[in-house]
């Protein structure tokens, strides 16, 4: 494992049934980067996306979290099944127990993880702080009898969490809409609203699903300003799905490319762009060609 | 030992298979709109009455042969909950398809308070009941004791497999049968290749019923005596069932309903019959803690 | 098309309808309603068939006239519109109907000097229902859980007041937190389970749990005393009791403060700590809607995938709304046993959880002061209309089928909380 990785995933594989939807993925997400995960229609990026973000278990292979300063088993603390061997060890089997219990999708965002989805999923009967506030629901006061009681830790509590929604809003041009039902939003208000709901449960890697799908050209141009900045500005990692390939090319330091479940290349830009194996894969040429 | 046993295991068969003939409801219309039909139960407990209503009838005007009867009340029965069927969909289910996911439960088990009471408000609160129809039984020496099948169970047994049979054969080989997998499978896709798909989700309701029907005249037959409380505790039974054996699965909901019957009838036999409901819905509770998905069913992926 | 074709049509449509809901109604209610079972024979009853065809075919008349018309139209499209009814205050908004809760709270410290005894007891078997519509508002109105078997909380607060005093000799105050621990510790092993599964499987296992606890109260002879019952101690006052004699020779609680005895003190101590409860209940439910746990509850009612993917463990924060709407519906249990003096197993039958759940359903989900009227509405209005009484159930079964139809979220408008404008910070 290396140190710079944030994300490193190994001989991941995946089937649905007897589906194979992925096989033998092995990729790595730099500290500090901005890496894409393309592909054509059907390659398996949303499936290697719901096994980083812990929505499936995967069916096989390693995926490892090292962020706020510790590294995350995420096939594990998903709660896998029962193996031979923890029948034997107690300290395995209790770890097994708890995770299979308590563990869950959660856990990989509360190590550092936080995602947005293809199919904006905001809370949309609530306001657009509202939405904020909920994602900060492990960063505030959350004992009942202060809350109850009403007590000044807990308003100090609250009050921050505010501000810190506010900061978000601020860093997404959304703060005028701060008390607007989110289901209210424009389409691409919505997506960064999602974005800065996701900033909100403080990640240290930010996965985006196709975050710019259905935006017009000036919205997708300052898409690529808020997602340059929360590098820059707030050393997160962001990993992403995009069709968009001039945004992709424009602000990517690294690419990946899935087909048919398989990783096909990875590169810079420059060479993804020039590579016969990506152009085949889109434009559907023979495997004959190819060889 | 063995007498009882086999003499149990007859009677949980018979259970079942009416069982097995209401959870079709529950499975086929989970399978297409993905909820449950609160007022299940309680159409068949409508049945229940319709068959005897029917039965009575018939009497009164002078039919007396065993099969005309029976066909006679079955057919009467079937079309009448069917259209109780359609009604409950229109009503409960339809103007809510683009609701809260809550909502349509909560009006369904509106309509299952609207129909308990409406039964006893219109038939009164005590048991009603049928005569013996079919006497006599088939007795058999099994070691010390003896084992008694009467006719009444065989004739449940033949009837419930011919309707099971029936419907697999509406769903694999009709029109109607197509659109109904193809609407469960994808309802946008189906709605889009021209299918009706309200009309697709009413015909399931309406097959359910008829199910339902065959059940309650079944039912009938066996115990002679319902009330109009009759649809609860079998609906819940009739759910367990459904979920044993996967939901969504027809097949499943068969087995589900064989298996229910027989465990419950054993327990009945070995252990206590004041029991026997707390059984089944324990049943139910550690079915859905260790196999949610059911004997048949799929483990379900969701979609994110 | 010209005028006078397009005006015929608008009559024969609704016409049309008629007719068909008139046959389909024939079809329906004929049978059931026109023969009448008598033991193997049966009755005729035409006249009755003829009233309810006729009202079916006089109603659908009326709705398709209405829904053909200009204003039935707008109202069709406002119901279609989906989403609507649900806003966000102004940071500083302050309700217009302030005024009535101290008015409310004033008739409640006032009443029990004016009220005779059979109105103390509506008014407390009201607030019970309260207390139960609160508990239970919890769970459906905020986290979006669906319990059908919420009496069996209910039968848990009741019977552990009765088996606490028949083994334990527990009273009135000692057994008010644990049958509160009770249930809810019964709704967390039953909750655990079941609450990582798809929504509705929670319905049916918690429909068969209540039927569950009835049926062991019922068939427990030995320990329940079965279908009879059992009887409850009434309640004491810092150990002082309200009958006219103190068992065990102690002073009864008109002895000691010097005041004349009267029949209505016990009601008149249920009713007194019955109404603080209740108030705290309000006030603890006021507070958490505006602390996280609420939040996350609504927040996994609209979306659990996204409640996931911030860190939320859906389990165990659904888990807490069910708990706590369990132990609301324990506490409410105690004051019932006491409040009747004895307990079985009838009280806690299905119709109960569908009483408790026309209530919330009645309220608006996720609606306070909603539930507070609807639990009155439905409780003190039977008891007043006795002859309305058979007919009970049938109301509250189309009252929520109507409700579900007309407002999925019930009477009162839901309005979210609006937040001051302020200057990020960052974290």
């Amino acid at each position: 494992m290396k140190d710079d990785e944030i994300l490193s995933v190994e001989h991941l594989s995946m089937q649905f049934g007897g589906i194979r939807a992925l096989h033998d993925v092995s990729l790595g997400v730099k500290r500090h980067s901005i890496t894409a995960l393309i592909g054509p229609n059907g390659a398996g990026k949303t499936t290697v996306f719901n096994c980083l973000t812990g929505f499936y278990r995967a069916s096989g292979g390693s995926i490892r979290l090292n962020a706020r300063g510790r590294s995350t088993d995420v096939l594990q603390v998903l709660g896998g099944p029962f193996r031979a061997g923890d029948f034997v060890n107690p300290r395995r089997f209790a770890s097994r127990l708890r995770y299979k219990l308590f563990g869950g999708t959660h856990l990989v965002n509360r190590a550092g993880l936080a995602r947005t989805f293809q199919n904006i999923r905001l809370f949309r009967e609530m306001s657009v702080l509202e939405n904020l506030l909920v994602a900060q629901h492990l960063w505030v006061e959350r004992n009942l009898l202060a809350g109850i009681l009403n007590t000044r830790g807990f308003r100090r509590a609250e009050e921050q969490a505010l501000e810190h929604a506010f900061y978000w809003l601020e860093a997404v041009d959304l703060a005028d809409c701060a008390n607007r039902l989110a289901g209210e939003l424009s389409y691409g208000q919505q997506r960064r609203l999602e974005i800065a709901r996701a900033m909100c449960t403080r990640p240290q890697l930010l996965c985006l699903d196709e975050p710019a799908a259905g935006l017009n050209p000036a919205e997708t141009a300052a898409l690529s300003r808020i997602i340059r900045t929360l590098r820059d500005a707030h050393e997160v990692t962001v990993l992403l799905i995009e069709h968009d390939m001039g945004l992709v090319m424009g602000i990517s330091d690294h690419i990946l490319v899935l087909d048919h479940g398989e990783l096909i290349a990875e590169g810079p830009p420059a060479a993804i762009r020039h590579d016969p194996k990506v152009i085949a894969a889109y434009l559907g040429a023979d495997e004959e060609e190819l060889a | 030992m063995d007498g009882i046993f086999l003499q149990q295991l007859i009677n949980g068969l018979t259970l079942g298979s009416v069982y097995g003939l209401i959870a079709i409801g529950y499975t086929m219309v989970y399978g297409i709109i993905g909820m449950i039909n609160f007022a299940h139960g309680e159409v068949y407990m409508i049945s229940a009455y319709l068959s005897a209503i029917g039965l009575s009838l018939l009497t009164f005007f002078g039919l007396e042969s065993f099969p005309l009867l029976i066909f006679g009340t079955l057919l009467f029965t079937v079309c009448v909950t069917g259209l109780y069927g359609w009604t409950i969909e229109r009503i409960a289910y339809r103007p809510l398809r683009n609701s809260t996911r809550l909502a349509p439960l909560i009006s369904a088990i509106g309509i299952s308070l609207i129909l308990q009471n409406y039964v006893q408000l219109s038939q009164g609160a005590r048991q009603q009941g049928i005569p013996t129809l079919l006497d006599g039984a088939f007795r058999f020496h099994v070691g010390e004791g003896f084992l008694q099948i009467s006719y009444t169970k065989v004739f449940i047994l033949v009837a419930a497999f011919a309707g099971m049979a029936a419907l697999t054969w509406v769903i694999h080989c009709t029109r109607l049968g197509r659109m109904c997998r193809a609407t469960q499978q994808d309802r946008k896709m189906a709605q889009i290749l021209g299918i009706d798909t309200d009309r697709v989700i009413s015909w399931v309701f309406v097959i359910g019923a008829a199910m339902a029907a065959l059940a309650g005249l079944l039912i009938t037959l066996n115990y002679g005596t319902f009330d109009f409380y009759a649809g609860f505790v079998i609906g819940i039974k009739a759910f367990t069932a459904a979920v044993l054996g996967g939901i969504g699965s027809l097949p499943g909901a068969m087995l589900g309903g064989l298996i229910l019957g027989v465990a419950e009838a054993q327990f009945s036999g070995m252990v206590n019959t004041d029991y026997k409901d707390v059984f089944s819905f324990s049943l139910l509770v550690l079915i859905l803690i260790f196999r949610p998905q059911g004997l048949l069913g799929r483990p379900q992926v969701t979609k994110v | 098309m010209n005028m006078p074709e397009r005006s015929s049509l608008d009559i024969r449509q609704p016409l049309l309808d008629s007719v068909l809901a008139g046959l389909i109604a024939l079809v329906v209610f004929g049978p059931i309603v026109g023969v009448v079972l008598d033991g193997y024979g049966f009755n005729l009853q035409p006249a009755r068939v003829a009233w309810i065809v006729g009202t079916v075919m006089l109603g659908r008349f009326l709705l398709s006239l209405f829904l053909h018309s200009v204003i039935g139209r707008g109202w069709l499209q406002r119901l279609d519109g989906g989403g609507a009814g649900v806003q966000v205050l102004a940071p500083d908004y302050r309700s217009r109907l302030r005024w009535i809760v101290p008015l409310v709270l004033l008739a409640a410290v006032v009443l029990p000097f004016f009220a005779n005894k059979y109105l103390l007891t509506v008014v407390i078997l009201g607030l019970i229902y309260v207390l139960l519509g609160l508990g239970l508002n919890i769970v459906v109105g905020l986290a979006g859980l669906l319990d059908l078997g919420y009496v069996a909380f209910y039968a848990i607060g009741a019977y552990g007041l009765a088996l606490g005093y028949e083994y334990l000799g527990l009273g009135f105050w000692s057994v008010l937190p644990l049958a509160a621990l009770t249930a809810a510790l019964a709704g967390a092993l039953l909750g655990f389970p079941v609450l990582r599964m798809h929504g509705d499987y929670l319905a049916i296992v918690t429909l068969g749990f209540g039927e569950i606890i009835r049926l062991v109260l019922n068939n427990w002879l030995s320990l329940t005393g079965g279908p009879n019952g059992m009887s409850v101690p009434a309640p004491t006052f810092l150990g002082l009791e309200f009958g006219r004699r103190a068992k065990d020779g102690g002073v009864p609680f008109h002895e000691f403060f010097g005041i004349a005895y009267d029949p209505n003190l016990k009601f008149l101590f249920i009713y007194a700590v019955l109404l603080l409860t209740v108030l705290l209940v309000l006030y603890v439910k006021g507070r958490l809607i505006r602390m996280p746990i609420g939040r996350a509850w609504e927040a996994l009612r609209e979306d659990e995938i996204a409640c996931r993917a911030m860190g939320l463990n859906h389990v165990l924060v659904k888990l807490s709304a069910f708990m706590l709407g369990a132990s609301t519906a324990g506490l409410a249990g105690v004051f019932f046993a006491s409040y009747q003096g004895f307990v079985n197993p009838t009280s806690f039958t299905f119709f109960e959880s569908a009483l408790i759940l026309a209530i919330v359903v009645l309220g608006g989900m996720g609606s306070t002061l909603g539930v507070v009227l609807a639990a009155f509405v439905l409780t003190v209005a039977p008891e007043l209309l006795r002859s309305f009484a058979d007919y009970r159930v049938l109301l509250f079964g189309m009252l929520m089928v109507l409700m579900m139809i007309w407002r999925p979220r019930g009477l009162i408008r839901i309005s979210r909380r609006g937040f001051a404008q302020r200057p990020g910070v960052a974290p």
